[in-house]
């Protein structure tokens, strides 16, 4: 295209139009035509072909005239064409219709753009503005002209590029008026020639991706303005972002080279102070993100381009050290002033958020996150939108404005109310013992193999200790708090999720409040926070999760297999399971019963995804699931210490009927009554999920009728076993009928006359609603302690708390007295959260051995002594001081009483300890399996619980080393390396033979099969935990 | 019938079979884990005699040892503490074995272990004929124990009153002495935490504990181990003998309890009470006699302040019978009697009666030889309801007595048993019905110069011990 002559608008600039083409001769004809009509056309026109494989060359020749077609290699990057094109005119003389001195500007296009055709003067307009501007971009618009695509681009500090924009952002002029920007795209960039050539023009070092960043910081690094001129519109296909075509320019993968250059460049070009701790956060980043690609987005590709970028920084330094030494020679302006240009983190945090709520809310929660911060669209709406209020408050407002936010603050001051006996010291009281130091205390019980609790248990850790743990951890560390969230916080918890899972399967929100305050209140509920059952609470927040997960999973269309639902559902059931197991047994059945019942999909594949869901909590509870088979007790005991629930003759049929469980903080028994009604009148005409609902009920109320009539094994005189997490499954199901029932009724009715029918569905709501409201009271004004406590926990004085933690690490024997003795053996100064759970002897004698030695003290047998000595027992602690029935404890030779205020407490003469060295005599007896004579002299040396490494002298004759641990072959005991002969003291207790050299002792234990376990439902929980995210689809 | 129909008549059937199968179900009793007493039986039994020794001709002690098993027995005896003569051997009780004391010796342990320990009871008697501290002296030796009462010791110039603690134990003892007399608590210092070594005793002087204080009451508190104790007790009038005896613990506080074994004669008879609460104790009295019970005149109801003693000159009321005292209290008491005889010719003598538990299981006494093979007799009281008490010689022969309703009974167990000038030897009572039955063994003889006077409450018999159930429960751990 030959130069125009004529005189030209801002003739004091001349433009050389530098198109560079790759592949893209699809677009060029409109990029061309776009060209031809410029009401300001430039002055030249140069094309750059990289290699094209299509028709591009041609095509541009055709255009332009083959001189003007410059053909580099295919593998140049988009700077070294440029610089190509211009150095084609190298020595050229100045343009006709111009001045002389005019200045010289580069106008970049990609081959897949197209300018409007007053863009180059809408550029001209803008850089004549200023003599500052150096860089002048246009609007940059989608293809279809629909979109915006960018106004400007800046970048974050995770080397991001940002564009400040929503995806698939309409353009409605609201981002007209964007002056100052770090950089502009290439597409359209017009910039100033002697600016391009004084920084060297585009890095050649980022091809491809973030060089038009780059450029930009540099020339604003150096003083110039880059500015955008909204008014200038190109529209580009962005076809190497979309993927329509590939790069040579570099050898990386598309999406390790953006992520690369991302950080390179903003190594290269940020502070000299903040290039250290980017550095150093870099790699840390990286591999987040690369777990998050597998885990949220499970996109292996995404994760390999986060490793493959941060081992090619980490591996590169070189390209950052000399980018920033070039870069020093031309800064003029310091990092602080560019700081408004970068974007800000909140873009980063938001996008962050974009991503997860797309992985984990759908498709449809990230749409509407982007319709709210999208601007509104304008023209004429409806009536009834205009008068829609809600929509012009703020996000606060809008917030606790929300029904079910509503709900859930009235419940959490009603919650706040009940618990106000609760605010004090630690927990505890009924089932709940108190939480333990920390988060990290929770994972040690759960990782480990072997507890030191009570006389040494190996008894599997419940899962529901990790989940404990896990919830610590994300709160701090702090148990307690862990603990408070779940019991003081379980019933706006539970509100939380009954009105989430409420809210597809109800639309009357007044009827979604009210099922979600029924859930809430339901006598399971108080009666859980009262008796201090985590287990019960941690179901009650959990089902109504579950079960929409469930219903969503088996309730899909045929299409697909939509398993990774019914894995997610899985998941949920096993998070509940992991407290109550009892609660995958009824789910097993209200499966079974569904999925013949109600027709969808096909009866297969109906099985194959009631088979997935019920599957996957055997699976990640691995190895507790075992455990639980060989201990069905397991199944309904609960957690915690063991259960006070006593009824003579079990809980009555009416009571269970009613979703009352028995024991304290129960409502009067009537106002569960209309709900049930509610649920089983509701199969008669609600929509399928009542009957679900129903079905959920009566397996419920089937698990808790058996569960009632169970022997149960308790130290507490008619102890039966508390029905609460069945009942709870139960209350879940009838709420969800009576919900959905209470959503159709209007509409039901509507389409019959009136009969009695109307009136009796009135009573039915009066009186649920009227019980709901009794129940709240009730419970508001008993209070939600009793036995639950925050007092001070521990029974044991100060200095025998202090003892507990001698060298020699003694126990404590607490007794209480009355018709039955009841004991425990301490092994520091209280007992915490999971050691009832943990608590499974793994011997048959030692505990024999230890309720004949608790008995023998209470009767004052001087024998008592040596038995206590045998488990390691420094103090009797009796916490009652007035129990008479332990007055004879003083009758025991060797058991010295100490003064104390509140309790009796003893302390035995005899040496006591976790290990023990016995000598002469008394090896021999405790060898021979015979009692501890009262007259032994056991020395106690130093150790902890299981474990010990002390420096032991010589001795006359062999010893016995005795470890007050039940006796096996996991237990070793070395002598300066040696392994001891171990043999069996008392007839319980580990021992070893010790020969009479001194020498360092080291006793430990080997717990193996404990981690291989663990590793095996890590990777089980992993797995489906990937299984469980839905695959990654294409937003466009 | 349409769907809604079916549902809801399903639904219906649901309900009403899980809510009937639920009302028929009924947990087994047998959900509740039965936890039991267990008995251990009697493996080793071992009983402290307070001061076995002697003085040549001035002064013995004879410490019996009797089996009142059916089973052989080994009993070896030691004593606790360095003696200058040998003071220990092994026996084999069939039924009793004497081990007499003339030269200076220490309380001594008994212990016998097997099966036969059950049925062990150890007593000693001392004599001294003559001198300044003649009388006859008499205790049932006792097992270990933490805590011992006594009421009536006296701190006064005349009365020499010594207490004995013994540590039978192989690891040392500490206990805690706590004292209260007529003029109140008794502040002793350096009492709280006396040392008695393991195999070793300890005397400690009343006078010298609770100097010029009457009717002294002590508590001994083991703070750790168990301990023997008793008072010898003897008083003398200027340089005129005026009797003695060991004064045998007594029962703990409590609000109630029977002293036996006053005898006729001339005598004074003396009912100590201590209250060593903080509240006044009202205390009702009541004589149950051979012929009749009834409360004694002036004595209805007797007002002990806290922390003070007090005694009841039951003398005239009780008029030479024999006789028990039933007591009462709204505060838990602590009662021993003290029961003197005054010869219109000779010394003076007495003996103290404890107050005992009611005999719920065999009882026995070791000896039954009196001095100068003069009476020994049985007597037993019966305050609420009659019982009849099988009594068994070593023998064999038993006779069995009746015990009226809220009667006193005695028996002359020479005469009963037809036995010779020392007795039927050992005898074991055993109570036959549910009643409460209190039994005191009298040893006498009268002399030239005036009476010998010893009395003992019987020996409960070592018993199987009940050990408690036990469970393990860690909610014992946290504060209800």
């Amino acid at each position: 295209m030959p130069p125009r002559t004529r005189r030209l608008r801002f003739a004091g600039h001349a433009v050389t139009a530098v198109v560079v083409a790759h592949d893209g001769a699809r677009w060029l004809d409109d990029l061309l035509a776009g060209l031809a009509v410029q009401s300001r056309p430039p002055q030249r026109v140069v094309a750059v072909d990289t290699g094209s494989n299509d028709s591009s060359p041609a095509v541009l020749a055709a255009a332009l005239g083959e001189s003007a077609v410059i053909r580099v290699p295919r593998d140049a990057s988009l700077g070294a064409a440029v610089q190509a094109g211009l150095d084609a005119f190298g020595g050229a003389p100045a343009p006709p219709g111009i001045d002389q001195d005019a200045r010289e500007w580069v106008w970049l296009l990609h081959d897949d753009c197209a300018p409007d055709a007053d863009a180059l003067e809408r550029l001209l307009q803008r850089a004549d503005a200023s003599g500052s501007i150096v860089a002048v971009g246009p609007k940059v618009l989608s293809w279809d002209r629909r979109h915006l695509v960018e106004v400007g681009v800046t970048v974050d500090s995770s080397g991001g590029r940002q564009s400040g924009l929503e995806p698939r952002e309409v353009d409605q002029g609201q981002h007209d008026g964007v002056d100052d920007v770090l950089a502009v795209g290439t597409a359209g960039l017009l910039i100033r020639r002697d600016v391009w050539d004084s920084v060297g023009g585009l890095d050649r070092t980022w091809a491809v991706h973030g060089d038009d960043v780059d450029l930009g910081w540099r020339l604003n690094a150096q003083g110039g303005r880059v500015v955008v001129a909204s008014d200038a519109v190109i529209r580009h296909a962005a076809a190497l972002t979309g993927g329509l075509r590939s790069s040579d320019a570099t050898s990386l993968p598309r999406g390790a080279a953006a992520r690369l250059h991302g950080m390179q460049l903003v190594l290269a070009n940020t502070s000299r102070w903040l290039v250290l701790p980017l550095a150093l956060r870099y790699p840390v980043e990286s591999i987040l993100r690369a777990v998050l690609g597998v885990l949220v987005w499970r996109s292996p590709a995404r994760a390999r381009d986060e490793v493959v970028a941060i081992a090619a920084l980490v591996t590169r330094p070189h390209v950052v050290i000399s980018a920033r030494r070039r870069r020093a020679q031309l800064r003029r302006r310091p990092h602080h002033e560019l700081r408004p240009l970068l974007a800000p983190a909140s873009w980063r945090w938001r996008r962050a958020a974009d991503v997860i709520a797309g992985a984990f809310a759908g498709r449809d929660a990230l749409a509407e996150r982007r319709r709210r911060r999208a601007p509104v669209e304008t023209g004429p709406v409806a009536d009834e939108a205009e008068s829609f209020a809600v929509d012009d408050l703020g996000v606060v407002a809008r917030f606790f404005t929300r029904p079910g936010v509503v709900v859930v603050v009235a419940l959490t001051v009603l919650a706040l109310v009940a618990d106000r006996a609760l605010f004090g010291d630690v927990l505890h009281g009924g089932r709940l013992l108190p939480a333990p130091g920390g988060a990290s205390d929770l994972w040690s019980d759960y990782l480990a193999g072997w507890h030191s609790v009570g006389l040494g248990s190996t008894t599997p850790t419940p899962p529901w200790v990790a989940v404990l743990a896990l919830l610590s951890t994300v709160l701090l560390g702090k148990a307690w708090l862990a603990i408070d969230v779940i019991v003081l916080g379980a019933v706006p918890l539970t509100a939380l999720t009954a009105y989430v899972a409420l809210r597809p399967a109800v639309r009357r929100w007044p009827v979604r409040a009210w099922a979600t305050v029924a859930y809430a209140m339901t006598p399971v509920l108080t009666g859980a926070v009262a008796g201090g059952r985590l287990e019960t609470l941690a179901v009650l927040v959990l089902l109504p999760l579950a079960i929409r997960a469930s219903v969503k999973a088996l309730g899909t269309p045929a299409t697909g297999s939509g398993l990774h639902r019914c894995i997610a559902a899985g998941l949920l059931l096993a998070l509940a399971a992991s407290f109550a197991p009892i609660v995958w047994v009824t789910a097993v059945g209200v499966l079974v019963v569904t999925t013949f019942v109600f027709a969808g999909a096909p009866l297969p594949k109906r099985l194959l995804r009631a088979s997935v869901l019920v599957a996957v909590a055997p699976i990640v509870l691995l190895p507790w699931t075992a455990h639980v088979v060989t201990h069905p007790r397991l199944l309904v005991s609960g957690i915690g210490v063991s259960d006070s629930f006593a009824v003579r003759r079990g809980v009555e049929p009416l009571e269970l009927l009613l979703a009352h469980p028995g024991g304290p903080a129960q409502p009067p028994l009537w106002v569960w009554g209309p709900i049930v009604v509610a649920a089983v009148v509701a199969v008669a005409f609600a929509r399928q999920l009542a009957r679900a609902g129903f079905i959920i009920f009566a397996a419920g109320l089937i698990a808790a009728v058996v569960q009632s009539r169970l022997a149960a094994w308790s130290a507490v005189a008619n102890a039966r076993y508390w029905t609460g997490a069945t009942l709870a499954v139960a209350a879940a199901g009838a709420v969800l009928a009576a919900a959905v029932a209470a959503d159709e009724l209007p509409r039901a009715l509507a389409r019959r006359s009136f009969s009695w029918r109307q009136p009796a569905a009135a009573i039915v709501a009066v009186a649920a609603v009227a019980g709901v409201a009794t129940a709240a009271v009730a419970w508001l004004t008993r209070g939600a302690d009793r036995p639950l406590t925050s007092a001070s926990a521990s029974v044991l004085p100060v200095f025998a708390q202090a003892e507990a933690a001698a060298p020699t690490a003694p126990r404590t024997l607490v007794v209480r007295g009355g018709p039955v003795l009841r004991y425990a053996t301490l092994r520091t100064a209280g007992v915490h959260l999971p050691d009832a759970d943990l608590d499974a002897p793994t011997s048959r004698s030692a505990p024999l051995r230890l309720s004949a030695a608790v008995a023998d003290a209470a009767v004052g047998r001087n024998q008592a002594l040596g038995e206590l000595t045998e488990f390691g027992v420094r103090l009797v602690v009796v916490p009652d001081r007035a129990d008479a029935s332990l007055a004879r404890l003083a009758d025991v030779d060797g058991l010295t009483r100490v003064p104390a205020t509140t309790t009796v407490v003893y302390r035995s003469t005899m040496s006591a300890g976790e290990v023990v060295l016995l000598s002469g005599k008394d090896a021999t007896t405790a060898a021979s399996g015979a009692l501890l004579p009262s007259t032994a002299q056991p020395v106690a040396v130093n150790a902890t619980a299981g474990h010990a490494s002390v420096d032991v002298a010589a001795a006359a004759t062999t010893r016995l080393v005795v470890l007050a641990e039940p006796h096996s072959r996991a237990w070793r005991a070395t002598l300066d390396g040696h392994r001891l002969p171990a043999t069996t003291a008392y007839g319980w207790a580990q021992a070893w033979r010790m020969p009479p050299d001194g020498g360092h002792l080291v006793v430990s234990r080997s717990e193996p099969g404990r981690a291989a376990w663990l590793v095996v439902e890590l990777i089980a929980v992993v797995v489906t935990l990937l299984l469980a995210v839905p695959g990654r689809r294409s937003e466009s | 019938m349409s769907a809604g129909r079916r549902w809801l008549a399903a639904a219906f059937v649901v309900v009403i079979a899980v809510t009937v199968s639920a009302a028929l179900v009924r947990p087994s009793q047998s959900v509740t884990r039965t936890l039991r007493s267990t008995t251990a039986s009697v493996g080793t039994a071992t009983f402290v005699c307070p001061s076995v020794s002697g003085n040549g001709d001035r002064f013995a002690t004879d410490m019996t040892i009797a089996n009142l098993s059916r089973q052989p027995v080994t009993a070896s005896y030691t004593a606790l503490g360095p003696v200058h003569t040998p003071l220990r051997g092994r026996v084999h009780p069939q039924p009793s074995v004497v081990v007499h004391r003339t030269t200076p010796g220490a309380a001594v342990a008994v212990t016998a272990t097997g099966p036969g320990a059950a049925g062990l009871a150890v007593s000693q008697v001392g004599l001294v004929p003559a001198g300044k501290y003649r009388g006859s002296s008499d205790i049932a030796c006792a097992a270990a124990t933490a805590d011992l009462w006594f009421a009536g010791a006296d701190g006064r110039i005349g009365t020499s009153d010594v207490l004995f603690i013994s540590n039978p134990g192989a690891t040392s003892a500490n206990v805690a002495l706590s004292l209260w007399s007529a003029a109140g608590p008794v502040s002793v210092p350096g009492v709280n935490s006396i040392n008695v070594p393991a195999h070793a005793y300890l005397a400690k002087s009343i006078g010298d504990l609770a100097p010029d204080r009457q009717w002294v009451a002590v508590h001994v508190h083991a703070n750790s181990g168990t301990v023997a104790a008793a008072i010898a007790d003897s008083h003398v009038n200027g340089i005129r003998p005026a009797g003695g005896d060991w004064l045998p613990p007594t029962l703990a506080p409590s609000p109630s309890g029977v002293v036996t074994g006053f005898t006729g004669g001339a005598r004074v008879d003396v009912l100590h009470l201590a209250n060593p609460g903080s509240r006044d104790a009202t205390v009702s009295i009541r004589i149950v006699t051979t012929t009749r019970n009834f409360v004694p005149a002036g004595h209805q109801s007797v007002v002990v302040p806290a922390g003070h003693t007090t005694s009841v000159n039951l003398s005239g009321a009780i008029g030479g019978e024999i006789s028990g005292v039933a007591y009462t209290s709204d505060v838990p008491v602590v009662a021993e009697a003290v029961t003197v005889r005054h010869p219109t010719r000779g010394f003076d003598e007495l003996a103290w009666l404890p107050s005992q538990p009611p005999l719920v299981s065999p009882a026995a006494f070791a000896t039954t030889t009196p001095p100068f093979n003069q009476i020994v007799r049985l007597i037993l009281t019966a305050p609420l309801g009659a019982i009849d008490v099988e009594v068994r010689a070593g023998s064999g022969k038993a006779v069995t007595v009746h015990v009226p309703s809220q009667r006193s009974t005695w028996i002359d167990l020479r005469a009963v048993f037809g036995a010779g000038a020392t007795g039927p030897g050992p005898i074991l009572l055993t109570p036959l019905g549910d009643q409460p039955v209190y039994a005191e063994r009298l040893l006498y003889a009268a002399g030239a110069h005036g009476p010998l006077l010893a009395e003992e409450a019987a020996t409960v018999l070592p018993r199987a011990t009940v050990l408690p159930p036990t469970v393990a429960d860690l909610r014992v751990v946290t504060r209800r």
